[in-house]
């Protein structure tokens, strides 16, 4: 009789141990879970909000390369150049200011210089 | 099944044990545990389906769903920058504020639509109002592509309901430059002409504000500085000359590729309107002009490429030709038989008439149409004017068309034929378009069309047209360069007949000619008697193409040639 009594409370020990295990553990996975969920919910939106103003950074840069490349064209455009050179006093080259490598080098050899 | 075996006592807890005592303690231990650890198998199950889902959208990355959600709608089309043989900028995308209304958040219509009318040149006060007080309607474009002080000025209005959207918006900063080329686009920048339909029609449409900056651009065969000296030099010659209008093309004899094109008066691309007046045409693609004597270049070289002549032959060109009903003469006859080379020289009709009748109707219509002078053509720009030639090939024909009347061609067509005549005798097609992304385009197949002989006779013949004393083409020298070419002057057609004093002068000409490089034609549309400083016009009255297309084009090679890269010889 002592047995089986020491048995019964033997197993409803063990019973409830096991209970308690599972109860503490479904609880843990529980909250190990929601933790896991809410770290990765706030980190993806962090991610999406990164790429959203990473996204709208580069457009705006974009937007900004566009107008600059577009500036540059412009002030460059050659009949700007054109005006700043002939206020320079600058004009196309003639034939008479083009002369050939070896007739410079002849006046060196002739001048001995 | 678990609370079956439990009734029917199969669980062990219900077995008797060694006292024959069943165990009820047992039993409601177990009966309480059963659930709860199905409950808590159920629970793991649902969180590993959580992680498991968790890992899938990790590993999967489905991010962009979110991101394809929030890019704006786009109702403008980005298009890829244009930029000329060196990389400089012709036309490129940029942003532009948008104006629209949601008509259900304006609250007072009548107000909006009188402070925008106000604000917006243009914009009808009366049909605004209408379209604002429609609250059925929940978007409503007022104006698109304003500039950035417009559209803070109606931003600091503060009418409810209003909004913007950034557009791509077509800009050009070069100005007009390059505008018959570069074509234009409309108001969601799809294109409407010029090289800006072709790159459409080639590369497609794409939705503009994702995706386009690392797009690569449209690199054009011209150059912008020489682009910029032809259009420059024929906008003078223009007023130099008081014709109604001009038009240029420089292209590489070899290639085709065209290093500068031009129509004087130009166009703005960023007003594509104005390409639709009369006035400001394209007259090197769209109009068609009979050029006069530069065709004297092809009659030439047929006879000498069909061996009926050589430039010594000696040909009586004293008396004029009758042909039918009509006698052909020369301006100034020599008085004497000419040789060829003299016959192209002095510009002789007679003679290019005699050549062409020895050639004979048929042969000299198979070699014009291998040239490629009889059929319609197209370039990237667009379609080209088809020739327009006679009804009925007939005798007259054949001597007129000898001297360039009777054959009406586009002068890029007629450019792009002449190539033939001074790069060894190959056909080309003229190119506007070197690089066109994600387009390969297979080598051109080099199709002969003269001998190389031919291509060499007619080059001295050219050169010497410019260099001789008593040469038509004089006045087209540029020393150093070794310029080549053939005068031009052709009466104006009209209808039943030719007018007197309205001509087409043109100048064909090529360089450098001890190895041609580059080829290139000037025309003016019915220039005047150049006048002095004090505007009185030439007592002489000429108005032939010696005088006024020869030294135009001298002019724009001596500006076009050093930028080339060529250096005087």
């Amino acid at each position: 009789m002592r047995i089986f009594l020491a048995h019964a409370a033997a197993t409803r020990v063990a019973g409830s141990r096991l209970r308690n295990a599972a109860t503490g553990g479904a609880v843990a996975l529980t909250l190990v879970s929601a933790w896991v969920l809410y770290t990765e919910s706030t980190a993806t939106r962090r991610l999406e909000s990164q790429v959203l103003s990473a996204d709208r950074q580069r457009e705006r840069l974009e937007d900004e390369i566009a107008v600059l490349k577009a500036e540059r064209a412009y002030l460059a455009r050659p009949s700007r150049i054109e005006q700043a050179a002939r206020a320079l006093g600058m004009r196309p080259a003639l034939e008479r200011q083009y002369v050939r490598i070896d007739e410079i080098a002849a006046d060196v050899d002739a001048s001995g210089r | 099944m678990a609370s079956h075996a439990y009734l029917s006592g199969a669980s062990p807890a219900n077995q008797p044990d060694a006292h024959g005592i069943t165990g009820g303690r047992a039993r409601s231990a177990a009966a309480v545990m059963a659930p709860a650890l199905s409950i808590a198998a159920m629970m793991a199950l649902g969180f590993l389906a959580v992680a498991a889902q968790l890992v899938r959208l990790a590993a999967n990355g489905q991010g962009s769903l979110r991101l394809q959600a929030s890019e704006p709608i786009v109702r403008s089309y980005a298009r890829a920058d244009i930029v000329d043989r060196k990389g400089r900028l012709l036309a490129t995308d940029l942003g532009a504020h948008s104006l629209y209304a949601d008509p259900a958040l304006v609250l007072d219509a009548d107000e909006a639509a009188e402070k925008l009318a106000a604000a917006l040149p243009g914009l009808d006060a009366t049909e605004l109002r209408g379209l604002l007080a429609d609250r059925s309607r929940r978007f409503v474009w007022i104006r698109r592509g304003l500039a950035p002080a417009m559209a803070q000025r109606i931003h600091d209005l503060g009418l409810p309901g209003l909004q913007f959207r950034t557009e791509p918006k077509r800009s050009y900063p070069q100005g007009r430059l390059a505008g018959h080329i570069l074509g234009s686009v409309g108001i969601d920048n799809r294109a409407l002409s010029g090289i800006e339909r072709h790159i459409d029609e080639e590369l497609g449409l794409e939705s503009g504000l994702s995706g386009d900056f690392e797009r690569p651009p449209v690199v054009l065969t011209i150059d912008l500085g020489v682009q910029h000296g032809l259009e420059q030099e024929l906008a003078a010659g223009v007023t130099r000359f008081g014709a109604s209008g001009a038009a240029g093309v420089l292209l590489d004899v070899d290639s085709g590729e065209v290093l500068a094109a031009a129509s004087v008066p130009d166009v703005d691309p960023a007003r594509g309107i104005e390409a639709l007046e009369a006035a400001r045409i394209d007259r090197l693609q769209v109009a068609t002009y009979e050029l006069g004597s530069i065709f004297k270049a092809f009659t030439v070289a047929i006879a000498l490429d069909l061996g009926i002549a050589t430039p010594d032959t000696i040909i009586d060109v004293r008396a004029p030709l009758q042909v039918g009903r009509f006698a052909i003469r020369d301006l100034h006859s020599a008085g004497r038989p000419l040789s060829v080379r003299e016959i192209f020289i002095q510009s002789s009709n007679v003679g290019a008439g005699r050549l062409a009748q020895a050639t004979g109707r048929d042969r000299q219509r198979a070699y014009l149409t291998r040239l490629g002078l009889t059929t319609p053509m197209r370039t990237e720009v667009g379609a080209v004017a088809a020739p327009r030639g006679p009804d009925r090939w007939g005798e007259v024909e054949l001597v007129t068309i000898a001297y360039g009347h009777g054959l009406a061609l586009a002068p890029i067509q007629f450019a792009a034929a002449a190539a033939a005549i001074v790069n060894g005798g190959f056909k080309v097609e003229p190119r506007f378009i070197k690089t066109l992304p994600g387009v390969v385009r297979p080598p051109a197949e080099r199709t002969r069309v003269l001998s190389a002989e031919t291509s060499r006779k007619m080059t001295d013949l050219m050169r010497r047209n410019v260099t001789q004393s008593n040469a038509t083409g004089r006045r087209a020298d540029v020393p150093g360069f070794e310029v080549g070419g053939k005068t031009g002057t052709a009466e104006m057609a009209t209808a039943g007949g030719y007018a007197k004093r309205s001509v087409v002068a043109s100048f064909l000409a090529a360089f450098p000619m001890s190895a041609p490089r580059y080829l290139l034609l000037v025309t003016l549309i019915e220039p005047k008697p150049e006048t002095d400083a004090r505007g009185h016009p030439d007592a002489r009255g000429l108005i032939t193409a010696g005088v006024n297309a020869a030294p135009l084009a001298a002019q724009v090679i001596a500006r076009a040639a050093p930028l080339l890269g060529l250096a005087p010889r």
